[in-house]
């Protein structure tokens, strides 16, 4: 049986949808249903379209005060909210203003003085949310749903394939990857893990029937100076980067929920590893000296 | 033959209970080898509807598999 | 925030299904029959994002397939052989859907056992075959010593039955079988309905049935309940008594359970009624009776209930890349029949397409109250029956299987069981029928086509 695929870009990154089970036409039809729900998705969270749904909640952020919002970013809301929760605060979507001092590539090293400053900025504690209404106790926030959306919007897409008939394919948004449903032929998918030290090697094969995996790293968008190594995702904390932990996947049963494990365990540091045995999820691990574990179907890529 | 049905409502509903309670879950990307073929409970129809036809018409007891099929003069 | 967005990326969808290293069988960590706190919690929160919610995974219609199939059931000796030709063709009608339509062309001859004659020795030496004056049924073979007075000592001290041998219904008769059903499948949500009907045919035996079954999904779709009915209505014209003609009516009731109980293992339990009401005797099977020498009909109850409890389970072995499928049913019936039925097989695939099922398959029975290899007199009420499958005995039968997947669509495969039924092979008590013993072979050639 023929499998169609999809490749395009959205969210910043390469995507691809692939489809089989149904006709051409009629595949096509859902792969642009499905992509037109990405775009939606990213119309409305993207920090990088002025004048959209984002734009609108950071200008209140920016100022102070509140509004109402919709029901699906209520939803989103919520989600960030037990995201905080279970990371003991490091999965933060006030962190985004640290962006402001850490652009890479980095000249020189953020004064500890500016990051102190911009730290007392952050915080889901500093926002109430009730829903439908979200208020901003202090002036000069950001939100930032990069960590949810794109996986998200994987997810979307797979369960708006579902619902239009389609039982075999799955949704890759940049790495973020999405099983709508196994080979016709009731085989797994085999999905290439890349080296993420060397994007250009294996690591290996896994192999997914249903369920998600998704990837949090710092390699693709890392610096090292004076011998140390500063990756683009940070602590709400301290301000800094974390460090410990290079790269992380996750195979959970939706995208969603995959791409926040990899997340929290990267912004754990060394302490991520053992929180993601404890999690014992499918995992894999490798930190900044290239030592590498996980446990589940995704150990066999040791 | 009262009693006996008795016994074996009482097994099969002590069955459904345990086999229900007990059951680890298993996540929807850890069924890959469920799906398999030859993980199915009747792999090959054809085959097993003529395996059982041809046991039920030369043993006294036949069926259990499921319900549905005609009677024949082989028995 | 994290975007790898070169950490997975590459994705193969056209590997040969049975590449070795295609299997993810590496045993996955420890599985908590809870999750974890967190998780738990990321999950269900997920859930309430709108339109994250998977539609419940429903069970679809199958896929296109054709399967043919000749196969040859020969018995030892000069006995029944069958010649049985099978089809069955699955369609699925849209999304909601599938028929199932089978056929069945059934060809039989050669000899079977009618009834069982005694053999009477005495002290003496003698050696006595009682004669037989009469045998019930036109086509029966025809009376030894016709006319002959019946002589035979009394049975005392010094003479009695010495052994007991089958006579056989000569290859006089062939007879066809034409089998057709139909099956419907209708597909809702976590709701299958099934309808089927069909008919047989044969020169003597005519059978029409329905059957209704309804399977429930649930449990995040780790459980699967049945329930299912089937009626079939069966009229008798024997050959052998032209003016006869009876009915049976058949009832089954099904109560089944399916549990994946882990990611390599799963369990079906069912238990069926089976409520037989009317004519239920052989029509061309008799009893022998000593005092007058004749071969009677046999009788048996009209009415038969017949309990099944099937457990049926399949594990997944990784290190041998194979499926072993353990059977184990147990059946107890008001005709005093008990029976127990084992059977494993194992589908161990070699590579390049080809698989490999070895099969044994063990059944023992206890007889039925009222099997009698022969009377002394007749009685005046009560059923008898000298049917050798009524007897108590046991039987092993093993089998092996080739099959060679040409293309994904296309797959041949070669059968063969041999079937060893010994009156000593039971478990349960029961008078010796060692007279009865026999084997079979079954082979088979089928072909499956996905289209």
């Amino acid at each position: 049986m023929e499998i169609h695929r999809f490749c395009f870009r959205a969210m910043g990154s390469p995507c691809e949808i692939l489809l089989a089970g149904m006709d051409q036409n009629q595949t096509k039809g859902i792969y642009e249903l499905a992509r037109a729900e990405i775009e939606r998705l990213e119309q409305r969270y993207s920090r990088y379209r002025p004048e959209n749904l984002l734009s609108a909640i950071n200008r209140v952020a920016q100022a102070g005060g509140s509004l109402e919002v919709d029901a699906e970013t209520a939803a989103l809301l919520d989600y960030a909210a037990v995201c905080y929760r279970e990371s003991d605060g490091l999965f933060d979507i006030t962190t985004g203003i640290l962006r402001q001092v850490w652009r890479f590539p980095l000249d020189t090293l953020p004064e500890p003085a500016t990051l102190t400053g911009l730290c007392a900025r952050i915080g889901w504690d500093k926002v109430h949310w009730e829903r439908p209404r979200l208020e901003f106790l202090q002036a000069g926030m950001e939100l930032d749903f990069g960590g949810i959306v794109k996986e998200y919007a994987a997810d979307r897409a797979a369960v708006l394939c579902l619902e239009a008939g389609i039982q075999h394919g799955l949704v890759n948004l940049g790495g973020d990857l999405r099983v709508i449903g196994p080979l016709p032929s009731g085989q797994p998918w085999r999905v290439g893990i890349r080296n993420p030290e060397q994007p250009a090697q294996m690591l290996g094969w896994i192999h997914l029937a249903e369920g998600a995996i998704a990837t949090s790293g710092d390699y693709l968008r890392c610096q090292v100076i004076q011998g140390r190594r500063y990756g683009h995702l940070l602590n709400p904390k301290t301000g800094w980067p974390v460090w410990g932990l290079a790269s992380v996947s996750v195979v959970a049963q939706n995208c969603l929920v995959a791409g926040s494990l990899s997340t929290i365990a990267l912004l754990k540091g060394k302490r991520g590893v053992q929180w993601l045995a404890e999690l014992s999820v499918p995992h894999l691990w490798i930190d900044s000296q290239g030592k590498r574990g996980g446990a589940g179907l995704l150990r066999s890529l040791l | 033959m009262q009693r006996s049905l008795d016994r074996w409502r009482s097994v099969l509903v002590a069955g459904l209970i345990s086999l229900t309670g007990c059951a680890s879950s298993v996540d929807p990307w850890e069924r890959g080898v469920l799906a398999r073929p030859e993980m199915t409970l009747d792999p090959d129809p054809l085959e097993s509807s003529l395996r059982q036809h041809v046991f039920f018409s030369k043993e006294a007891i036949g069926g259990g598999h499921g319900v549905g099929g005609g009677g024949c003069g082989c028995n | 925030m994290a975007l790898a967005e070169a950490a997975v990326a590459v994705i193969e969808h056209s590997e040969p299904l049975l590449e070795a290293r295609l299997d993810p069988e590496e045993p996955i960590g420890p599985q908590a029959p809870f999750p974890h706190p967190t998780l738990a919690a990321l999950t269900s929160a997920a859930f309430a994002l709108p339109g994250l919610a998977t539609p419940t995974q429903a069970a679809t219609p199958e896929p296109r397939q054709w399967d043919l199939g000749y196969f040859h059931y020969q018995e030892h000796g000069e006995r029944m052989r069958v010649e049985s030709l099978k089809q069955r063709l699955v369609l699925p009608l849209g999304d909601d859907w599938d028929l199932t339509f089978n056929g069945v062309r059934d060809t039989i001859s050669g000899a079977s056992p009618i009834y069982d004659l005694p053999e009477i020795r005495c002290q003496d030496g003698r050696v006595i075959t009682p004669p037989v004056l009469s045998v019930s049924g036109a086509s029966g073979p025809l009376p030894t010593n016709a006319g002959a007075p019946p002589e035979r000592p009394p049975l005392n001290g010094d003479c009695r039955i010495g052994s007991v041998r089958q006579v056989l219904l000569e290859d006089t008769f062939q007879d066809t079988r034409t089998l057709g059903d139909l099956r419907l499948n209708h597909y809702r949500g976590d709701l299958v309905l099934g309808l089927g009907a069909g008919v047989s045919n044969e020169k003597d035996y005519d059978s029409a049935f329905i059957s209704l079954d309804l399977r429930k999904t649930f449990n995040d779709g780790l459980s699967t309940l049945t329930a299912g009915y089937s009626l079939a209505s069966d009229t008798l014209s024997p050959l052998n008594q032209p003016d006869l003609t009876e009915d049976k009516t058949a009832h089954q009731f099904l109560l089944g359970l399916t549990q994946v109980l882990s990611r390599h293992e799963l369990i079906q339990l069912n238990l069926t009624l089976s409520d037989d009401l009317g004519y239920l005797s052989d029509p061309y099977k008799g009893i022998y009776v000593l005092a007058t020498n004749q071969a009677v009909a046999e009788r048996r109850p009209d009415r038969r209930q017949q309990w099944n409890l099937l457990a049926r389970y399949v594990r997944y072995v990784p290190s041998f890349r194979a499926a072993l499928h353990l059977d184990y049913r147990y059946s107890t019936s008001d005709w005093g029949i008990e029976a127990h039925t084992l059977e494993a097989s194992w589908i161990q695939p070699l590579g390049a397409g080809w698989s490999l099922t070895p099969r044994i398959r063990y059944y023992s029975q206890s007889e039925a109250e009222f099997y009698r290899p022969y009377l002394e007199t007749l009685p005046d009420s009560g059923d008898y029956s000298s049917d050798y499958r009524l007897a108590g005995f046991g039987a092993w039968s093993w089998g092996l299987k080739l099959a060679q997947a040409l293309t994904d669509e296309i797959q041949f495969e070669l059968g063969a069981e041999w079937y060893d039924r010994q009156s000593r092979y039971a478990l349960q008590g029961h008078s010796d029928s060692a007279f009865s013993d026999y084997g079979f072979a079954i082979y088979g050639l089928s072909l499956r086509w996905r289209f």
